[in-house]
Parts: C-alpha cells; sequence; structure tokens
C-alpha cells in the first residue's frame, strides 16, 4: 500500500485575506476581491482592455515576512515567503528539530519575478546602459527565486523544485509532492503556489490575448463569473498558497493536527493547443479519472469539486462536460465551487489556493460559494454550484488545474480517518 | 459592399498568415468554418488588423467578425467617420472619431451589416487559462 500522506498546515496570501482565518472567512462570505485597476503608471489605462484584477493591496513585506529574506526578492516570493511562513507555524513543523534534508520545497509559478523584471528590460532599452542592469536582476527573474528563499527562510535542504505549468503550476507542485514523499525523497514537503504579475506587460499580454474579461470594469466585484451565462473571460489575480505536506508516520511521530489527506494525483497533457482545451471535454475527465484511480477513489465517494472554473466562455463549459461525462447520473450530487470567483485567476497560486479551499472544505463540512453565478450557464450547468455557501460532508474531493500548454492536473484530497 | 482595398488589406493579411494564394480567399468565406482558423488564430489575425488600420477593436465587438466581409465591413465602419462617402456609412450610427489606437471601447453591437447566418467564431476568452 502506498505511504499515506497528509496536509498539516496551511498558509495563504490571496486578494480576499492575507492569513488562512482572514481567506476563509471572505470566503464562505462569498467576498470578491477583485477591485479596479487605478493605473499602469505611467501607462493610461484606456489602452487595457481590463481594468479590473484581484489585487492584494495590504500586504507589507515587513510585516508579513519580517526577515530580511523578503526585501531582495520580487513580489511573487514575497507573497510566497509570507504564506510558507504561516503554513509552517500553523503545522507546528520545528525544521530546525527535523533531519534538514528530509524536508523538501516544491513551488509551482506561472510568471515569476516580473515586477522587477518588466523595470529591468525597460530601463535597459529605454537608457541603453547595459552596466546599469541590477545585479539581482538575474537571480530574481529565475523562475526558482521562490523555493530557493523558502529554502532559506525556513531551513528546508531536501528535494528544491519549482514547477511551471502555467495555472496548474501548483497544482502539479502539490502532486509532486506527494511522489516525493511517496518515494522516500523527503518526509515533508513545504508546498507553495505563487504569482504577483499584474503588471504593464503581463497585463497587456493577456488583454491582447482576449483571454481577461472586459465588460464588467464599471463593476469589478461582479467580472469573476465562472459557470455564470455573462461570462466573458478570466479576471487576473495574484497570491500565494502554502500547504504542508508530510508522510502520516512523521504527522503521527510529531503529533500534529491532519487537515486532510493527499491521496492522489495525475498529470496530462492534452497535446491539442497552446490556449484552447479539447471541447469534448475528454482529456479533463480523463485527468480526473487517472487521479481517481491513483487515489483508489470512486466517482461514487466523490462529494466535492474545486474546478478550476476560470470565468472564461470555452473552459468553463469543457470542464462542466467533463464532470458530467466522468460523474454521469452522480454530476448533478457533486457540490462544485470555482475559488477563482473570488480571488480572480491568481495563475501559478491557482492550485495552491484550490487547495487550500478543499482543504478548508474537507476539514470544516463547509463550501464556499461561487460569487455571480447569478444566472446559470445551460452549457455548464451542474446542480452543485451554489451562490450560497453549502454545507456538506466531503468524503473526497478533487482539485483541478489546467494550463497554458495544453497541460491538465487534477488532484484528490480525502477526509482524514485514522 | 465593403471598400475594396479594406477587403484587400485583409485578404493579404489572411494570405500571409495562412500562406494561401490570395486569390483563393473569398468575402463569404467564414473565418472558421471554410478557413481554419481556431479563436486563437482569429485573435493573431484581429491583431495585424488592428495594426494595419490603426485601430483598438474592443472584446465586444469580436462575435460580429465572423467572414472575412464581416471583418471588412466592420474595420470600414470603424474608419467610416474619416471619409467623407457618406455612401460607405453603415446603417447605424458609427463609432465616434478617436485619436489613433486610442479608440474607446464601442458600446454598440457594431458591423449589423455583416452578420453571418453561420454559428459566430465565438473568438473571446476560448482560453483555458
Amino acid at each position: 500500500m502506498a505511504v499515506r500522506v497528509v496536509i498539516t498546515g496551511l498558509g495563504i496570501v490571496s486578494p480576499i485575506g492575507i492569513g488562512v482565518s482572514a481567506f476563509w472567512k471572505a470566503a464562505l462570505a462569498g467576498q470578491s476581491g477583485i477591485s479596479a485597476i487605478t493605473s499602469f503608471d505611467p501607462f493610461p489605462m484606456e489602452g487595457y482592455r481590463s481594468k479590473v484584477a484581484g489585487q492584494i493591496r495590504d500586504f507589507s513585506p515587513a510585516l508579513h515576512i519580517g526577515s530580511q529574506h523578503g526585501d531582495r526578492v520580487d513580489r511573487y516570493a514575497q507573497f510566497a515567503l509570507a504564506a510558507s511562513r504561516e503554513a509552517i507555524a500553523d503545522s507546528s513543523l520545528r525544521i530546525d528539530k527535523e533531519p534538514p534534508h528530509r524536508v523538501g520545497v516544491i513551488v509551482g509559478a506561472g510568471m515569476g519575478g516580473m515586477v522587477m523584471g518588466e523595470r529591468e528590460i525597460t530601463q535597459l532599452y529605454e537608457n541603453h546602459k547595459p552596466h546599469r542592469v541590477h545585479p539581482n536582476f538575474i537571480p530574481t527573474i529565475t523562475l526558482n527565486s521562490a523555493s530557493g528563499i523558502v529554502a532559506m527562510a525556513s531551513g528546508a535542504k531536501g528535494p528544491n523544485l519549482t514547477i511551471s505549468t502555467a495555472c496548474s503550476s501548483s497544482a502539479h507542485a502539490l502532486g509532486q509532492a506527494l511522489q516525493c514523499i511517496r518515494t522516500g525523497q523527503a518526509d515533508v514537503v513545504i508546498v507553495v503556489g505563487a504569482d504577483a504579475s499584474i503588471t504593464p506587460l503581463v497585463f497587456a499580454g493577456f488583454c491582447s490575448m482576449r483571454a481577461l474579461s472586459s465588460k464588467f470594469n464599471d463593476q469589478p466585484e461582479r467580472a469573476s463569473r465562472p459557470f455564470d451565462r455573462a461570462r466573458d473571460g478570466f479576471v487576473m489575480g495574484e497570491g500565494a498558497g502554502a500547504l504542508i505536506v508530510e508522510s502520516l508516520a512523521h504527522a503521527k511521530k510529531r503529533k500534529a493536527k491532519i487537515y486532510a489527506e493527499l491521496s492522489g494525483y495525475a498529470a496530462t497533457s492534452e497535446a491539442y493547443h497552446m490556449v484552447i482545451p479539447r471541447e469534448d471535454g475528454e482529456e479533463v475527465a480523463t485527468t480526473m479519472k487517472l487521479a481517481l484511480n491513483a487515489a483508489d477513489v470512486s466517482p461514487s465517494e466523490v462529494d466535492y469539486i474545486n474546478a478550476h472554473a476560470t470565468s472564461t466562455t470555452i473552459g468553463d463549459a469543457v470542464e462542466a462536460k467533463a464532470i458530467r461525462n466522468l460523474f454521469k447520473s452522480r454530476a448533478d450530487k457533486l457540490a462544485v465551487s470555482a475559488t477563482k470567483s473570488l480571488v480572480g485567476h491568481t495563475l501559478g497560486a491557482a492550485g495552491a489556493i484550490g487547495a487550500i479551499a478543499t482543504t478548508l472544505a474537507i476539514q470544516s463540512g463547509h463550501i464556499h460559494p461561487t460569487a455571480n453565478y447569478d444566472d446559470p450557464d445551460p452549457d455548464c450547468q451542474l446542480s452543485g454550484i451554489s451562490r450560497s455557501p453549502q454545507e456538506r460532508t466531503i468524503r473526497a474531493a478533487l482539485l483541478n488545474a489546467f494550463g497554458f500548454g495544453s497541460n491538465n492536473a487534477a488532484v484528490v484530497l480525502k477526509r482524514f480517518t485514522a | 459592399m465593403a471598400d475594396q482595398t479594406i477587403v484587400d488589406k485583409i485578404t493579404q493579411a489572411l494570405a500571409d498568415y495562412l500562406k494561401r494564394d490570395a486569390a483563393t480567399i473569398k468575402p463569404a468565406h467564414h473565418l472558421r468554418d471554410d478557413l481554419g482558423l481556431d479563436s486563437m488564430a482569429v485573435i493573431e489575425l484581429l491583431y495585424k488588423i488592428e495594426e494595419a488600420f490603426d485601430l483598438q477593436i474592443p472584446d465586444q465587438d469580436l462575435s460580429a467578425m465572423t467572414t472575412v466581409g464581416s471583418v471588412a465591413a466592420y474595420v470600414e465602419q470603424r474608419l467610416a467617420p474619416a471619409k467623407s462617402t457618406p455612401a460607405a456609412k453603415p446603417k447605424t450610427s458609427p463609432a465616434k472619431r478617436a485619436p489613433a489606437a486610442q479608440a474607446p471601447p464601442s458600446k454598440s453591437k457594431s458591423a449589423p451589416s455583416a452578420k453571418s447566418k453561420k454559428a459566430p467564431a465565438k473568438p473571446t476568452s476560448k482560453r483555458k487559462a
């Protein structure tokens, strides 16, 4: 039998709250974290088709990181530090008391250090002064800057990896942490998903792809509306989520509190298109099925799906179709919710933030609402989507995450029973 | 009927993109069904057209652009105020003239003359993201 793996700590930096308790309170209330982008100084907002995002406004590196490590890393890595710090404290993990090489860090990040990246590139092209490129530019934009700094701040000397598969990055980070523990490489893995790239260039790029919502610029809190008929694209978000994942044996030995069991994972490629999913949903259904097989969980045991559901026209419909194809008559008996309706699409952080919402739902029996689900779209109709909170005992749950590059991930989490 | 130079420019952009002879591309061709453009390819085409005609096309206007002819009609409508040929103007009031490349998003459904009976290519928000 495969080694059992459990989740013992959580940490989050999100547009609806910094810290797990603030996040969860706001999530259960269906609070939107989407607000107007006031400026991409010095660029006028008129040039941007979308003008809303899930922005974090009250983050203070000094307050939330409180160490020297935060000063020299980009915003996304600061979020990663803050989230991982909270998760480690929440799990009561004393890394200084652990064999340090048995504690790993796996980070999922889609874009990385774009704040400094854009600034330095712009300055070089404007000033033509290569000698003025900041000495810290390369270590900042290198995509593993967050996994590096989290290790330095925590003392974790085990496997230190970064997974970048766009919007599914941190779902894979969680899945790879499971594999890492099962194959005996580590006892504990600090899993983080982080991105902070609501920056002039990246935001413009998503606008140019026509991927973002532009119909609700005057009503930002209504813009992210997964599964709703009026949805017109995703809303970019920023943030980080962190989960402490460890073998059950290790958790028991140190008498850790256990939120939920991490029991299976599947990684697939649709091998189809860089940004468009296969419309029949078969690849998504297969990914969920493979994850359930890996977890030895039958579809009849699944009570909740934390959907990828970004609020794009096709993406949500494909996912709903896949859920229906896989679960058949049970599809309408499942609770389904879209965390992105609250925080927007946090790209590389989305899987981790969704996993935190799933873990808390399993532990508390409360499922957060899907905000703005006002007019159910018949193309993605599932009875278990609700704009109200739902109360339910969850035996097993699926977390879905799909990324550009034809990339899919699904993770199975279970209620922990000794 | 859209202005021939506009049609030609759009046809050429498509021909370049599809690497085929411009003469084989007709105004009645549906971007998706006849020319095989997926939603991302339609967006790339419109990106080129925005540059060629110095336009900014709001997301809300994309659903009307399903055929080569409807794209041309849309572009013509957007450019219409710059010209002094009332006959070429579409029936509905065209988008207000704005400084180049900073045209405000049009609230109009736009390009009514170009409606195709075929299903729209649905170019917006098809991402999986």
